[in-house]
């Protein structure tokens, strides 16, 4: 029995976790805490620290500041091997030399298991990752997908307690993503362990994961499911971040229940005075019939038809470009002239700093 | 498949604006430019492999079987040289020797090459510092080196005897016959030793490191990554040096004539030593030095089959 199997409290707990390069700081600060069997996206651009998060909840590099624990155990000074969490990397990181079977059993192998047991247990993942035929290939003999699942396998075999994904899709074709995507939240289901994915793709993370964490510049912006991060974004990154076409934004400030700035608009009655950032999602955007008198007087510029929906980029009187989503068999053309409608219960708003301003009804 | 025009459709007839011997006609032109071109930036290398390999070995093959020394009056006497080498003064000797200095160089050169790139593989800072004094030994000539050593192992003020000295033991004749062919060896090793470190360090610096954290997760501890995933993704690398290291380790000549004159006696006669004395010593025999060296180059190529052979495998490690 290992020291997991009685354990009952969260999986991993991130506490003030750092990491500085020298004067650069990758890392600041990060709180998490992630229950057992959660399928947790970090989600986030180049650069913003979400690969190093992984690595140091791997072991594969040391911490500035903070605890790692992991299944309740201070895992800081714990080597990669004892930390019970298998990872796999963007370039699947196959050992050439071996074959798919050496491969996925070289963890098993490693920690000294019988021969006839790991076996056993590599050809128990082959089934259920469909590799049976593969197992004495090497992977230059295999297709991207395959080497893709070689490396999952690598990972189930060791039945760890979590289990570390560094965008492991990102080298796949389009078609064969959304494949694998579906196959790996099957995957997840069937074996239950708790999943850290790293992400680029907002599709991703959206799709897969119980939770999304944000991050930008080594800074968590916000953490919650993909619903809430979709809905009521922490602040104007978030907002533009996620979500395409990104959500409107125009900068304006609040007086007397309006919005003024590029245009005037009602707002609702709580949001407090000050400079703003308003936004809304682009689906959100009414199109009505040009000389609508509550709407916004705006030409159609651009008209993007991507198949079920059509993206119009537009133009209002005042000079500020909006988005809109509507349905893909919409007769729009460029060059039309239309009213645009923004429904106040919509309406995002966002402080001078660029953070969420709470109102009321969200408390 | 090649295109056959009996089965191809025709094209319909005008719509080409060239007859099809004309398009023949330009595409052979194109591609005798290319060819031409090709045959020009590969002749000087062609020309310089000829002069200075091809013909003087052709020229050794040609000496190998006439009698008489280098400037005098020669003969030809067939197979003769070849048929004698087996009997003639020193042959034995050399060969044994040149095999037992490379049975001990190039083992240690390799697996000490190895230690030392493992080292400086993990070295961050001021690795340049140290690789430059791995290298050192094997900027120096090989005259100068077995001069230097010439001084290390003299009995009475030599740095070795020193260090015996030191340690409360008796001065060793490092040059005599019992330990003169390995001071030799043990040279040879502290000359090409950096040589072949730095070849391992650029191959092991290479290596996706992505792999080691891979493997490193997996539970393998810092032997088993060197068992498992750096000898068998150097595999390749490392054939070649035992191979070349090898070649080199059967042609030793220059340090031992500077160290030991090939003695005493005949303890440090190689077989390129010899060689040197059939063709320009008292004996003055180029045939029989043309013969043994045709016999060295053949022997290299043979052996270099086997290892070929033997180290063929697995992949991994291009």
């Amino acid at each position: 029995m290992t020291p997991t199997d009685t354990y009952s409290g969260p999986a991993i707990e991130l506490i003030e976790v750092a990491k500085h390069y020298g004067k650069v700081t990758v890392l600041d600060r990060v709180d998490l805490t992630v229950a057992p069997g959660e399928f947790i996206a970090l989600l986030g651009p180049s650069g913003c620290g979400k690969s190093t998060l992984l690595k140091l909840i791997a072991g594969l590099d040391e911490l500035s500041h903070g605890e790692i624990h992991i299944a309740g155990r201070l895992a800081n000074y714990l080597k990669p091997a004892e930390r019970d969490v298998a990872m796999v990397f963007q370039n699947y990181a196959l050992y050439p030399h071996m074959t798919v079977r050496e491969n996925m059993g070289f963890p098993l192998k490693m920690s000294g298991i019988a021969r006839d047991i790991v076996t056993a247990k590599v050809d128990e993942a082959a089934s259920l990752l469909q590799l049976n035929a593969q197992l004495d290939r090497f992977p230059d003999e295999l297709s991207g997908g395959q080497r893709q699942r070689v490396a999952l396998g690598r990972a189930i075999v060791r039945e760890p307690y979590v289990f570390l994904m560094d965008e492991p899709l990102s080298n796949l074709d389009a078609l064969l993503r959304v494949e694998m995507r579906a196959e790996l939240v099957r995957l997840h289901k069937r074996v239950g362990r708790t999943t850290i994915y790293v992400t680029h793709d907002q599709v991703e993370a959206m799709t897969m994961a119980n939770r999304i964490v944000l991050m930008k510049g080594g800074v968590v912006q916000q953490v919650g499911t993909p619903a809430e991060i979709y809905a009521t974004p922490a602040n104007t990154f978030v907002a533009t971040f996620v979500g395409s076409p990104p959500m409107n934004l125009f900068k304006g400030h609040i007086g007397g229940a309006q919005f003024h700035g590029s245009f005037d608009i009602p707002v609702p009655a709580r949001v407090t005075s000050g400079d703003v950032t308003l936004g809304i999602r682009p689906e959100h955007v009414e199109i009505v019939e040009a000389g609508d008198k509550e709407g916004l007087a705006a030409t159609i510029d651009v008209v993007e038809r991507v198949g079920p929906d059509a993206y119009l980029r537009m133009t209002t009187q005042a000079g500020a470009t909006v988005t809109a989503r509507v349905d893909g068999a919409s007769r729009a053309r460029e060059g039309e002239r239309v009213a645009l409608r923004l429904p106040p219960a919509r309406l995002s708003f966002f402080d001078a700093a660029g953070n969420r301003m709470s109102i009321d009804k969200e408390g | 498949m090649g295109l056959d025009a009996r089965v191809m459709p025709a094209a319909p007839s005008g719509r080409l604006r060239l007859a099809p011997e004309e398009h023949r006609r330009l595409s052979r032109n194109r591609r005798l430019r290319r060819e031409v071109l090709g045959w020009a930036f590969l002749a000087p290398m062609f020309l310089c492999f000829v002069i200075f390999l091809v013909l003087p070995v052709l020229g050794t093959v040609w000496w190998s079987l006439r009698s008489g020394g280098l400037g005098g009056d020669t003969k030809f006497v067939g197979l003769k040289n070849f048929i004698d080498l087996p009997d003639i003064v020193g042959a034995s000797a050399a060969v044994t020797n040149t095999l037992v200095f490379a049975l001990i160089s190039v083992p240690l050169i390799l697996v000490g090459a190895l230690a030392i790139a493992l080292l400086l593989a993990r070295i961050e800072r001021g690795g340049s510092i140290y690789r430059f004094l791995i290298y050192f030994p094997v900027l120096v000539p090989g005259v100068v080196a077995a001069l230097i050593w010439l001084f290390m192992t003299n009995v009475d003020f030599g740095l070795f005897n020193g260090v015996v000295r030191g340690l409360g033991g008796k001065p060793v004749v490092w040059l005599g016959a019992d330990h003169a062919l390995t001071v030799l060896a043990i040279l040879d090793v502290w000359r090409n030793v950096g040589y072949w470190a730095l070849f391992f360090v650029a191959a092991i610096i290479g290596l996706p490191k992505e792999l080691y954290q891979a493997a490193e997760l997996d539970g393998a501890s810092a032997f088993a990554r060197l068992r498992y995933l750096t000898l068998p993704l150097m595999r390749r690398i490392i054939f070649f040096a035992v191979v070349v290291a090898t070649i080199w380790g059967l042609q030793v000549f220059d340090t031992a004539l500077v160290l030991t004159s090939g003695g005493p006696g005949t303890a440090t006669t190689t077989v390129i030593y010899r060689v040197w004395l059939y063709m320009f010593g008292a004996t003055n025999k180029i045939g029989v030095a043309s013969a043994i060296s045709l016999v060295l180059i053949v022997t290299i190529l043979l052996l270099t089959l086997v290892q070929m052979r033997l180290l063929r495998g697995r992949r991994g490690g291009d």
